[in-house]
């Protein structure tokens, strides 16, 4: 099955270096420890209040924040691993060995897909250690763990097949990575996922991040299955625009 | 000459995409932008279900802020305005409240769907009004505490543009990596350009294009969005390409330890986020733990902010200089560490 090598090769190249895979999962556990932090000791002072009672109808007080803004970190951090597929694919365009492939009787799709799922594997693994790491270290509370499973094996297949897309535009290898860097950043600061924001209407709902936070927000208000089903439809169906406007841009003509 | 050969060269294989112009000129305006738009005061909507109770008149003062929208409400529609969003929170005076009771006793009940920003300042709001009614103190707008500042838009700006900067230093740094793992530095090193001819060429192409970037931000946000900075032009323009070159001189140094640009990238970009927020572009960190803000003190992000806050806060380019010289140290410190990546090891040749 070529499908089957093109992932092996993509997961096996990244498991070469373990420095690189302990970077990417303990920056977003520091960040989410560090986010953690903050919003506690800033609540502290405005939490006991001698004329008010408050009434949350979802959350204690700081958890929200808290947990809105590790899903904006959780969130990010799966968007900008795509880019390892990306550069994977840059890199075999590159070399000129994506041109080899297609001499072989292989098509776009699978090539994409190939390294797309190569991806996912990847992005999926270390998610799921990030979240599983901060649930039992900075107590977030994710929510049902077979929902959050799919919702971050659906996220992390959109993030791949959006790093691809994006990196078909570009010509220049360095200024992709970089672009979609800036990009995802900006994606993730007016979905609300850096610090809380208001006031910017629907335009959260153009970001894949809006998309994914719902996601996750849905699954920790244990909503269930039902409850995430929108947002995972809503996931699939962006990731297949992406997966062949990717497939037209790696036509053969093209490389 | 050859400098200027070199210098040429960069700018020749970074545009040979002609979108790399976006990233040099369209990110900044986008920063700006983000910063101006997201930081801009919007109007909450706020209920009330028995305001014939509030004999302190806090629906008045509320409404007087201009920043609350309040109407009235019944109790049963309370859960379904939060739940759906329509009410940043319901309020609801008490009904045994008794002025007399000098502080022992609650005023309102407060509902919101989650603790958020914009709820933790309406009950600090409420808190201020009530506190001075009760002790029969007469309270403006104006008297109430928010902890916003009007410097906090700018500050943010100056937050996310430094993400920014830091990414497009990576970016800058990944040609160099290219020519590494490509054997070019062994090409070029077997020619007769000097070791610093070569080095001086790339941070020359490099810095014009820093400056370039922040040329456009500076004059996109003020002259465009008019944001005020609260300090000179000239001297926010010191202090950012003083962070600009710390920020180059980082991403050598990570480039000594990365050898993929692909990968490489990824790491700046995560390493950019988390050194915003470990250095209080987003939040203030004056009250974290000691270890994390001794750590802090290794981040240029860190001294940035502070020499620009040196500047707003008006006591001017005295209290700015060491921030701003603690910039350039991190620079020649960073450029120390990161040298190794730019001579040719035994593995390159």
């Amino acid at each position: 099955m070529p499908v089957t090598k093109i992932i092996f090769k993509n997961v096996k190249s990244f498991l070469l270096n373990p420095f690189f895979i302990a970077f990417l999962v303990l920056i977003p556990i520091f960040q989410i420890a560090l986010i953690s932090g903050i919003i506690n000791s800033a609540m502290k002072d405005t939490s006991s209040f001698r004329f008010v009672e408050i009434i949350t109808t979802q959350k204690t007080f700081n958890n929200a924040m808290v947990e809105n803004i590790s899903i904006g970190i959780v969130v990010q951090f799966i968007l900008l691993t795509g880019v390892i597929a990306s550069s994977a694919l840059v890199v075999e365009k590159e070399k000129h060995t994506l041109l080899r492939m297609y001499t072989a009787p292989i098509s776009n799709i699978t090539i994409i897909s190939g390294f797309v799922i190569g991806n996912t594997i990847i992005c999926s693994a270390i998610t799921s250690v990030i979240i599983i790491i901060s649930s039992l270290t900075v107590k977030i509370h994710w929510g049902n763990m077979l929902n959050i499973a799919i919702i971050v094996v659906i996220s992390s297949f959109l993030s791949g097949a959006f790093s691809l897309f994006i990196s078909g535009l570009f010509k220049n290898s360095k200024v992709i990575t970089g672009v979609m860097s800036v990009v995802i950043i900006m994606m993730t600061i007016i979905s609300g996922g850096l610090f809380p924001i208001e006031g910017l209407g629907v335009l959260p709902y153009f970001t894949l991040n809006k998309w994914i936070s719902d996601a996750f927000t849905n699954s920790i208000q244990n909503n269930g299955l039902s409850g995430i089903a929108v947002n995972l439809i809503g996931m699939s169906a962006i990731t297949l625009v992406f997966i062949i406007a990717s497939a037209l841009i790696y036509r053969r003509e093209n490389s | 000459m050859n400098i200027v050969k070199i210098a040429l060269n960069v700018y020749k294989r970074l545009f040979k995409d002609i979108t790399a112009i976006a990233f040099i000129i369209v990110f900044p305006m986008v920063a700006a932008i983000m910063a101006h738009t997201m930081l801009s005061s919007s109007v909450q909507k706020i209920g009330i279900t028995n305001p014939d109770k509030d004999v302190l008149g806090l629906t008045e003062f509320l409404k007087n802020t201009q920043k609350y929208e309040v109407s009235i409400i019944s109790e049963d529609d309370t859960i379904k305005n939060i739940d759906n969003n329509k009410k940043l929170a319901i309020l609801t005076i008490k009904d045994n409240f008794n002025i007399k009771s000098q502080g022992n006793q609650e005023y309102v009940t407060v509902i919101c769907k989650a603790a958020n920003q914009n709820v933790a300042e309406l009950n600090s709001i409420i808190e201020q009004y009530t506190a001075a009614r009760i002790t029969g103190n007469i309270i403006s707008t104006s008297d109430i505490k928010t902890g916003e500042s009007p410097q906090q838009k700018p500050l943010a700006a100056i937050g996310i543009f430094s993400m920014f900067m830091l990414v497009f230093s990576g970016v800058a740094m990944a040609l160099l990596l290219e020519d590494k793992q490509k054997k070019t530095f062994m090409r070029i090193f077997s020619s007769p350009i000097k070791e610093h001819e070569f080095v001086a060429g790339n941070l020359i192409a490099f810095s014009l294009l820093g400056m370039v970037q922040i040329c456009v931000f500076i004059f996109f946000s003020i002259v465009i969005l008019k944001m005020d900075f609260y300090m000179n032009v000239f001297a926010l323009f010191l202090i950012l390409f003083l962070f600009f070159i710390s920020a180059i001189g980082l991403a050598i140094s990570i480039a000594a330890l990365i050898k993929d640009y692909g990968k490489y990238n990824l790491v700046i970009s995560l390493i950019s986020i988390v050194t915003s927020f470990l250095s209080g572009a987003f939040f203030p960190i004056d009250s974290l733990n000691k270890v994390i803000i001794r750590l802090s003190d290794f981040l240029p992000q860190k001294w940035l902010l502070k020499a620009f806050k040196a500047f707003i806060t008006g006591s001017g380019f005295k209290d700015a200089l060491i921030p701003m010289i603690v910039l350039l140290l991190f620079a020649l410190v960073f450029f120390v560490l990161g040298t190794k990546v730019l001579k040719p090891s035994a593995e390159d040749l």
